[in-house]
Parts: C-alpha cells; sequence; structure tokens
C-alpha cells in the first residue's frame, strides 16, 4: 500500500465537530479536577502523617488546594504558597539551615506541651513556640526532608487509573 | 533473612555503584553517597541517594501478590547552576534504560566491600525532575540543588 492515498468522507449532522470538541473538553477538565482533588487529599494527609512534633497548626496542609486553571485543575499555588506558608521548601525539601548562618540563635521562646526548656530529652516532644518564652538555642541538627510533594504525587501516580475511572 | 541489606537497601546501592560506574567511564567528578542526611564534610559537587517510601497495591483482587514500587529520591548538589543542570541532564540520559538489581551481602573478609550478585533489573518512571530553589540566603550545600525522584519496580525476579 505504499504510496496509496485514501480519502475518507464523513458525513455529520452540522456541528458535530464542535460538539464533540466540547464533550471532550469537559471530559478532560472532569478528569483533571478528580486528578487535583486526589492529589490535594494525597498531599494534605501525607503531611498530617508525617508531622513530627504535637500542636501541628495544619497551616501547611490547609495551604494546597485544587484550583482551576487555564487548562484544567492545578494543585499548590507557588505565589500563595511563599505567602502563607514560607517554609513549605524547606519541610519538603530539607536543608542545611533556613538561611546560610543556621547555627544562630532562634527567637526567645519555649517548648509547648511538655517541658518548656530546650534540652536535649524533649526536642521531639514539644513545638517551639515564640512570644512570652525566656529560653532560646542554637539548633544542630539540619532540616530532614518530609518529600511530601514526592510521596503524594507516588500515591496519586498508582492509583491515577482508578481515579480516572471515576 | 539478612536484615543486613533488603530489597531498598539494594535498590539504593544498585543505583549508587551503576552511576558510580558511569561516571569514570564518562570521565565525570562527582561524589556519589547513598545517605538520608546532610554531613559536615561533604565536598561538592555531590549526588545523595535516598529511598523515600513504597507503594504497594494489590496484583490483583484475590491475590496476596504486590506491586511494590519505590519511591526513590536523588538530590544533587553542584556549585553551580550550569553543574547542576548538566549533571541532573548527566543522571537522566544515564539511568534512561534502568539499571541492573543487585543482591548484596556482608563480606566477612572485607566489611566494605559487600558481595554482590545481579539478580534482576530496576525500571522506573519519573515523579519530578527539577531545581530546588531554597532563597537566595542559604548554605553552599542547598544553593544549586537539583531533585530528580522516580518510581523505581524491579523486574526479572520473582518475591521482589
Amino acid at each position: 500500500m505504499a504510496g496509496s492515498v485514501i480519502n475518507v468522507t464523513i458525513k455529520t449532522t452540522q456541528g458535530f465537530l464542535k460538539r464533540q470538541l466540547t464533550k471532550v473538553g469537559n471530559f478532560s477538565k472532569k478528569q483533571t479536577f478528580l486528578l487535583a482533588e486526589a492529589t490535594v487529599l494525597a498531599i494534605q494527609q501525607t503531611i498530617r502523617d508525617n508531622v513530627r512534633r504535637p500542636g501541628s497548626t495544619g497551616r501547611l496542609a490547609e495551604a494546597f488546594f485544587a484550583e482551576e486553571i487555564t487548562n484544567g485543575y492545578g494543585v499548590g499555588r507557588i505565589s500563595f504558597l511563599n505567602q502563607e506558608v514560607p517554609y513549605w521548601r524547606h519541610i519538603n525539601y530539607g536543608s542545611l539551615a533556613i538561611n546560610a548562618n543556621w547555627q544562630h540563635r532562634v527567637p526567645n521562646g519555649q517548648f509547648s506541651p511538655g517541658n518548656p526548656m530546650p534540652i536535649t530529652g524533649e526536642f521531639r516532644n514539644g513545638r517551639w513556640q515564640t512570644g512570652g518564652g525566656q529560653y532560646s538555642f542554637i539548633p544542630k541538627n539540619p532540616i530532614p526532608p518530609m518529600n511530601y510533594i514526592e510521596k503524594a504525587l507516588a500515591k496519586v501516580f498508582a492509583k491515577s487509573q482508578t481515579i480516572i475511572r471515576g | 533473612m539478612s536484615l543486613d541489606w533488603g530489597v531498598i537497601s539494594n535498590i539504593e546501592s544498585s543505583l549508587k555503584d551503576f552511576l558510580v560506574s558511569q561516571a569514570n567511564t564518562d570521565n565525570i567528578t562527582v561524589d556519589i553517597d547513598v545517605a538520608d542526611e546532610y554531613s559536615n564534610d561533604w565536598t561538592l559537587p555531590r549526588i545523595v541517594i535516598d529511598s523515600d517510601s513504597k507503594q504497594k497495591p494489590r496484583l490483583e483482587i484475590g491475590t496476596n501478590k504486590r506491586q511494590n514500587s519505590y519511591l526513590i529520591i536523588i538530590d544533587i548538589h553542584a556549585r553551580t547552576n550550569i553543574e547542576r543542570i548538566n549533571l541532573a541532564d548527566w543522571i537522566e540520559t544515564t539511568i534512561n534504560d534502568g539499571f541492573d538489581y543487585y543482591d548484596y551481602s556482608s563480606n566477612p573478609s572485607n566489611r566494605d566491600v559487600p558481595i554482590k550478585s545481579q539478580t534482576a533489573y530496576v525500571n522506573f518512571d519519573y515523579v519530578t525532575s527539577q531545581k530546588v530553589r531554597l532563597g537566595d540566603n542559604v548554605n553552599d550545600y542547598d544553593k544549586w540543588r537539583y531533585r530528580i525522584s522516580i518510581q523505581a519496580w524491579i523486574s526479572g525476579a520473582c518475591n521482589i
């Protein structure tokens, strides 16, 4: 059949192509919405599962939501994250410190709940609360990566066929 | 069952060995580690491999066989922007066809060099591949970072 040309003519009702394109567009939008919603749930759950200290405000998890964008739906608007939870990158990727001079004194505060003093045995029991406390310390350990973005994406990828089937 | 080596540590070390070998072949000077935390004596550039988590959905309804996959994080800590994107490109090109999976075991005569035998193959899909921007005022280790994350699975062997 090399070099042959086959012309195919399909007769349809008026506006068929436009209607089909609209259908495909709506279908695609619905699927990206389902994936976005699943991604939000996965990110929020992953963050909550990996919180290391008691007393989490939940702000980081709540900062991820699905919203409509030009070609469908997206999750995690960078400008919003940067403004509301500027530490979102450090928590995900880990870092030797926030800022280059990381071995600096943290602002006065206290650990809560538990013993308010910054002693080694209490470091995993409370969350550092600034304002009102009289203690300070110089952190010795880097921020470990939580990898919540990658974890969540891996979960969604593994379930994507089920999610899309809806 | 040995507790010294398991599937996850085998994947990490298999990937490390593969990249070290390819770096030698391609004449690329870079340190390659398996680690889950920073060390104060790092020299740059450095590639750090760490497994994060695994997915274990059932292979099919009615069976306890699992379709295991492993999230592997590859962090590049470079000295310049060009170096980080070129190292990322080199890694992606190098591992594109997957890599050999080795079963490792302790070597009583030389603890630093485990015994290994190739038993399967590691395939993967990319999860993410992007620069890590932690801001302007960051430590040298974090200044020019790049992260590649892959979802890996093992083929050519049973019960893994």
